[in-house]
């Protein structure tokens, strides 16, 4: 952790902190969900175009 | 004293697991709601840059969003599905052939055309059709085939995307051909894996819904990766839903570009093999029936769609360019004739309705071999219409 966050962080009251750090990291299971909610997407389509032939 | 000091840690693992968790079900609660909405209310078809040529794939969800918005419950449904031949290729989405067959119909009719490139007629629009088979019961499903021509219950793997979506969604009828062809698709051992994690990725996608959510958030908002169906990059991550159907126009590419001599080379190959393997030449020189071949094309179509929807499915029997069948010998195109009467013959045994695009099409009413100009849309618009109307009143339809 850079100094003056580590700073930030030490000098914050403790329910402060523990609320901050409840809030943080439900924000960071937000953006897990997303980024895994987009992979499973992503993941499924296929890697190039449908190139059409008419037969 | 110090959060750190008092042993706050930065991160709360459980709180960590309650934000995934609780996002995935936001995420899974917006797509059920943007699945519902018509994404592509000024798109008469699924052009290219909505459809597999662009690494876009219209979900289940959002094709049959897109029948709701054009069709009234008062309405009889008609799905145009097929292939590029009913979508529309070289006709403009202002005189599509199945606008001409909306306007042909009128307003008890709403005419959808869900046909795609490549596509055949257990795709993408059958599906659809089937999937709404209680909320629009007076439906009609249409597409088109090449004479003694049948496919798989299951499609064609470029669509087979859809096929797994309307399955896992549980929005098919139980059709045990079908769900035969699915296991044996899945089973197959040299595309055993990749075909596993397809099967798996339908599978979570029943339950979460990303597709529906990322097709919205691709139409509306922005697309997220860039395909080299659209190689400027400053389009390529536009919404797709903000592009305009550009089909290419047949009735202005010139003629000897559509019929090069490498085209019409290789058109006329394909042009004179259209019925061969459906008949063989007698000791007398008339043309006798292939049986094997007759028979195995009959087994396919027979399984092709669940017999209860049968009876309100119109199979169109394609017919190629005069351009190439007026230069055949006499007896190729009476082995054509042959083979289209056998092939509409063949459908109303198996349950289905069936026509011919007819023989009144000039060289100027194809684009190419088979692929209409906006006059051949327009013919085929208006031989369509009469059995179209035909079937509603035989289905009961029209009864007040």
């Amino acid at each position: 952790m850079p100094t003056a966050l580590h700073k930030f962080w030490s000098a914050l009251p403790a329910p402060v902190a523990g609320l901050l750090a409840h809030l943080g990291s439900v924000a960071i299971g937000l953006f897990a969900a997303f980024v895994l909610y987009y992979v499973l997407y992503r993941i499924g389509l296929p890697s190039k175009p449908f190139i059409y032939v008419a037969f | 004293m110090s959060a750190l000091k008092t042993g706050n840690p930065l991160f709360r693992p459980w709180a960590v697991l309650a934000g995934g968790i609780l996002g995935l079900a936001a995420l899974v609660w917006a797509a059920r709601i943007v699945g519902r909405i018509d994404l592509h209310p000024n798109s008469v078809r699924f052009h290219p840059m909505i459809a597999p040529d662009s690494q876009y794939e219209p979900t289940m969800a959002e094709m049959r969003a897109f029948v709701r918005a054009r069709c009234r419950p008062d309405q009889i449904l008609v799905i145009v599905g097929g292939n590029s031949i009913l979508l529309g290729v070289g006709q403009p989405a202002d005189r599509v052939w199945s606008g001409k067959l909306q306007e042909l119909l009128g307003d008890r009719y709403a005419v959808v055309n869900l046909a795609f490139r490549g596509s055949c007629p257990t795709d993408g629009g059958a599906l659809v059709a089937e999937s709404l088979r209680d909320e629009f019961p007076r439906q009609i499903y249409l597409a088109n085939v090449a004479p003694l021509q049948a496919f798989d219950t299951i499609g064609i793997e470029a669509y087979r995307f859809i096929l797994f979506d309307a399955y896992y969604k549980g929005l098919l009828v139980d059709w045990p051909p079908r769900t035969g062809d699915i296991r044996d698709y899945l089973a197959d051992p040299p595309h055993r894996a990749a075909r596993r994690e397809r099967d798996l990725a339908a599978r979570a996608d029943a339950w979460l819904r990303f597709r529906d959510f990322w097709n919205w958030w691709s139409a509306t908002k922005f697309f997220t990766f860039a395909t080299p169906y659209q190689p400027d990059i400053k389009l390529a991550y536009k919404p797709r839903a903000s592009f305009r159907d550009q089909e290419t126009d047949y009735d202005t590419l010139p003629f000897e570009q559509r019929f090069s001599p490498a085209n019409v080379a290789a058109d006329t190959v394909i042009a004179r093999a259209n019925s061969s393997a459906g008949y063989t030449r007698s000791a007398t020189g008339d043309w006798e029936l292939n049986r094997n071949h007759y028979d195995n094309f009959l087994r396919l179509a027979t399984r092709m769609f669940p017999d209860p929807l049968k009876p309100r499915t119109l199979i169109l029997v394609g017919r190629n360019s005069p351009f190439y069948t007026e230069r055949f010998e006499p007896e190729l195109r009476e082995r054509d004739e042959l083979a289209i009467r056998e092939t509409i013959l063949a459908w109303e045994k198996i349950g289905c309705a069936a026509m011919d695009f007819g023989p009144g099409f000039a060289v100027a009413d194809f684009g190419d071999r088979t692929h209409l100009t906006t006059s051949g849309g327009v013919k085929l618009a208006a031989a369509t219409a009469p059995h179209i109307r035909a079937l509603a009143d035989k289905l009961g339809y029209l009864a007040p």
